[in-house]
């Protein structure tokens, strides 16, 4: 239980490390990723705990790549370099400076 | 681009695959191994179980009928794949359980065995719990639990602490005790609290059948539960993920993004709900890996029409994420499959020492990349199988080039267990060269015929090889001039794989007693055996050493007399067996019944004791109750201890062994009317003899006397006269024939009945006495004569030894009162008032 509680606490520092790097880009959701990076982490962790928890393996595979896949967006170019984006998403929308409060273009704070 | 979308697919294809053997790898081992919790319910069933007023809403329900009632609703909470089992612990000590069903799922047999049961007996709770762990499924690992009902302690041998018992099964085997007791007497709920802590179980002292039923069966374990939380979260937040993903990256609509989203969800959840609740692996698995596999597709489709998507700047790592996936799960996996092996170790066997194990390992450079794994092997074969006090012989054959076969040792298992000395041995041998050595198995099936000659103990013969022989071309080549013999010739057991072999196997032979399910789970079916033209497998080892026959006689006829108390109805007896073995000596434990009519009669067992050729003679006492039947016919019957298995051997010549019961009188007429005749004697000399000694005590007389002189001897009724010389006490201040009083004996050994002299004033004590009275001797008396003369004397009880010669004893009624007279007694008084006139 330590061991598990010692992975918990650092992988909640990698995913918080994780979505203050992915909070400037716009179009992710990057609490989201985030977020979900963190429990999939989780889940695997006291997964050990569950003998059966082996079978899910694919399903995660199928969520880390789904990460993965999204992830790899924070790379994307810029809107002003992406035409076909959404023009609501400004570049100052974009690029909001790390700490700085959200406005109302981020994505953060785009609900489905 | 072309190449770019090549390579995803490829990565994709190879993710899906990876993904599909890292699910294969990482099912695998719990199928090769399999975890899960195991259940035993002991229950009791002794005679005190019939008592009633445990629930106050029923009085007159026994503790057996709410058992018997609350059973199969246990039985129902516990999750359809756990093994149950029920064993009782009622019934007469030293026999086995009247119930003993092991761990299964078939909830229809253990629900419906304490139906027809009655409880009866003692409590024999020590030796249940003893050979518990035999009732649990072999080679499943994971949680085994106990649940103990009962009201008592126990009451059988072994009669040591249970507390003690239940924590050495915690240590050995795992074992988890949740006690629920019944117990009404206070003094014994510290033994059971004791039990269910020594084995991290629980304690409930439920007091109606409301607590009965409520009572947790069995581990709750909250981790599955977590899991799908956990699972739920993670998909919730990767729906949005895909939904987002969607809408922005691939340009869904957002009615298409929001059915991809809901579907991995849904489906994620369900997967995740199958696997983890319902133990359905597949179909999380085809979800699994159908989505990982369509994001990717999807990915690189879209990739190849940049003009839908805003993610085709740059070259896609789906190769790298792909491999680096691959070759993740794979390590992680790989490790894993390395530990599965022992996952299995753990101790299966136990009881009283009853094996030699015999290990045969190839050495040769065949298998020189397989020695780490037969290490493995070998030390889990000896956690699980030998017990302490067994022995262990290391052979190893194929180690040079004439394929020798050599023993490296043969040692006894120690308490702490062999796996230290077995590592170091297998440590010492040296990994042999490919060209240098050569295989062969008839020199082995030599040695091992030679080395079970002198085997003591019940042989277990485990041959360990990749069953490549060099034999066959070698002797066709002429190097060799033996007829060489298959691996699979030794396993007349079977030949077996075990969890983490691969290209190499076992073979086993033994006799039927061994139970290696738990370690051997994988018989290996030879393909095509006729394409050799080998020996059959019961040539290699001689049967006779492996599992030699018992060949024993009976008594043709038994006498049982009757116990010489007539109120004891048993008859008892002896029995002479006349027991040998074939071929070679062994150590055997047996018992021996007794079958007559429809009774089958436990008469004795015997452990441990070398059987050989030689016939061997055991005295049997017999004991039964009399059936009224002078002479009855019964068979006789032994039944061979093999461990968890027992065999049946019969007379190999008499079938039949009469039983003659001498009747009581027959036995014991003579010497009982003798000893009655004789009694009778004895009684009438004794009542004669008290008789007579209570009359002599009756009529002995008292004796009495004064301050000086000899006593003299009153017998009851006798009255002696007190007065001047002459009398029978005198005094000689008073003139002779001068009768102051007569005394006369009463009971009262200390007291006289006085009977003054007309005339006579007495004074006892000072106190004036008129007539007859009591004195008590030792008082003062005064006589005043009419004349005023007053005279003082005592009396006072004397011995015999005090009677002077001359006195009379008797009396003068006596005959030997003639020796005496009355001037020979001696006076007693004395003259207190010098006036009195003479």
């Amino acid at each position: 239980m330590v061991i598990l509680a010692l992975f918990l606490l650092a992988w909640f520092v990698v995913c918080t490390w994780l979505y203050r790097v992915l909070r400037s880009h716009a179009w992710l959701a990057g609490s989201s990723t985030a977020s979900c990076a963190f429990f999939l982490g989780a889940t695997v962790a006291c997964g050990f705990f569950v003998v059966r928890a082996a079978f899910l393996v694919p399903l995660g595979i199928a969520v880390t790549t789904l990460l993965c896949l999204h992830i790899r967006g924070s790379r994307i170019q810029a809107p002003s370099e992406n035409p076909h984006l959404d023009p609501a998403f400004s570049d100052a929308a974009m690029t909001r400076p790390i700490g700085a409060p959200a406005t109302g273009g981020s994505m953060d704070n785009f609900s489905i | 681009m072309k190449t770019r979308s090549r390579r995803c697919a490829i990565a994709a294809c190879g993710l899906c695959i990876a993904a599909g053997v890292v699910c294969g790898q990482t099912a695998n081992p719990p199928a090769r191994v399999p975890e899960g919790e195991q259940i035993l319910f002991l229950i009791d069933d002794s005679g005190s179980m019939t008592a009633s007023g445990f629930d106050l809403q029923r009085p007159f329900a026994s503790r057996w009928e709410l058992v018997q009632e609350i059973f199969p609703k246990w039985l129902a909470k516990l999750p359809h794949n756990v093994p149950a089992g029920v064993v009782s612990v009622g019934g007469n000590c030293g026999v086995p359980p009247n119930l003993s069903i092991r761990a299964t799922l078939d909830r229809t047999l253990v629900g419906s065995a304490l139906l027809n049961m009655q409880p009866n007996g003692s409590t024999k709770l020590n030796q249940v719990l003893a050979a518990s762990p035999t009732l649990f499924q072999p080679g499943v690992a994971g949680a085994k639990r106990i649940v103990l009902l009962s009201d008592g302690l126990n009451t059988c041998e072994p009669l040591g602490s249970t507390c003690e018992l239940a924590r050495k099964l915690h240590a050995d085997y795992g074992i988890t005790i949740d006690v629920v007791s019944l117990v009404t007497d206070p003094s014994v709920e510290p033994e059971f609290r004791c039990v269910a802590d020594v084995s991290k179980g629980s304690f409930q002292s439920p007091q109606t059948l409301v607590d009965l039923s409520q009572i947790q069966i069995g581990r709750v374990d909250f981790w599955p539960y977590v899991v799908m939380i956990l699972v739920f979260f993670t998909l919730s937040l990767s729906a949005r993920i895909l939904y987002r993903h969607g809408v922005h990256v691939w340009r869904w609509s957002p009615l298409k993004s929001i059915s991809g989203a809901s579907a991995f969800l849904l489906f994620g959840c369900l997967s995740a709900y199958l696997v983890l609740f319902l133990f359905n692996s597949w179909f999380s698995m085809a979800v699994g890996l159908f989505a990982a596999a369509g994001l990717l597709a999807i990915s690189s489709h879209r990739a190849e029409n940049p003009a839908t998507t805003v993610a085709a700047d740059r070259p896609w790592p789906t190769n790298s994420l792909g491999v680096a996936l691959v070759f993740g799960v794979l390590l992680s996996t790989t490790s894993a499959a390395g530990q599965s092996l022992p996952a299995s170790c753990k101790k299966v066997v136990q009881g009283t020492p009853r094996h030699h194990h015999i290990i045969a390992l190839d050495m040769s450079g065949s298998v020189a990349r397989f020695i780490p794994d037969m290490k493995l092997l070998v030390a889990c074969y000896a956690t699980n199988y030998a017990l302490p006090g067994e022995e262990i012989s290391l052979l190893a054959f194929g180690t040079n080039s004439r394929g020798e076969v050599r023993e490296i040792r043969t040692f006894a298992v120690p308490p702490s267990g062999s796996t230290e000395v077995l590592n170091g041995l297998l440590d010492d041998l040296a990994l042999q060269d490919v060209r240098a050595t050569r295989t062969y198995f008839r020199p082995l099936a030599d040695f091992l015929n030679e080395f079970l000659k002198g085997v003591r103990l019940e042989p277990v013969v485990v041959v360990v090889s990749d069953g490549k022989s060099d034999g066959f071309a070698d002797a066709a080549s002429g190097r060799v001039n033996f007829r060489e013999i298959p691996f699979e010739s030794f396993g007349k057991q079977g030949i077996y794989s075990a969890p983490g072999m691969n290209g190499w196997r076992v073979a086993i032979q033994s006799a039927a007693s061994m139970d290696l399910t738990a370690l051997f789970q994988n018989p290996i079916v030879e393909r095509h055996p006729k394409d050799r033209s080998h020996q059959t497998l019961s040539s290699v080892l001689q049967p006779c050493l492996v599992d030699p026959q018992v060949y024993f006689d009976p008594d043709t006829e038994i006498t049982v007399v009757p116990h010489w108390n007539p109120f004891n109805r048993i008859d008892s007896g002896t029995l002479t067996l006349t027991i040998s073995s074939e071929c070679v000596t062994r150590l055997r434990s047996f018992r021996v019944q007794m079958r007559r009519g429809q009774k089958l009669i436990e008469l004795g067992s015997i452990s441990a004791t070398p059987i050989g050729e030689s016939a061997r003679s055991f005295r049997l006492p017999i004991s039964q109750s009399p059936t009224g039947v002078e002479s009855t016919e019964a068979s006789i019957q032994l039944v061979l201890d093999q461990g968890t298995s027992s065999r049946v051997v019969y007379p190999q010549s008499n079938s039949i062994t009469v039983v003659r019961e001498t009747p009581y009188l027959r036995e014991y007429g003579l010497p009982l009317t003798t000893g009655a005749l004789a009694g009778v004697l004895v009684l009438f000399f004794a009542i004669r003899t008290i008789g007579h000694h209570s009359t002599e005590k009756k009529n002995r007389p008292m004796f009495v006397k004064g301050l000086s002189g000899y006593a003299v001897a009153v017998k009851p009724g006798q009255r002696i006269s007190v007065g001047g010389e002459g009398c029978d006490v005198s005094l000689p201040e008073l003139p002779p024939q001068v009768v102051l009083a007569y005394a006369e004996s009463i009971n009262d050994r200390n007291a006289l009945l006085l009977h003054p002299e007309p005339g006579f004033q007495l004074r006892v004590d000072g106190k004036s006495v008129l007539g007859t009275t009591v004195y008590s001797l030792g008082h003062q008396l005064q006589f005043t004569s009419p004349e005023g003369a007053a005279f003082d004397l005592k009396l006072f009880s004397a011995t015999e030894r005090s009677v002077g010669f001359g006195s009379s004893m008797f009396g003068p009624d006596s005959s030997t009162d003639q020796l005496f007279s009355s001037k020979e007694v001696g006076s007693s008084g004395r003259a207190a008032n010098s006036n009195f006139p003479i």
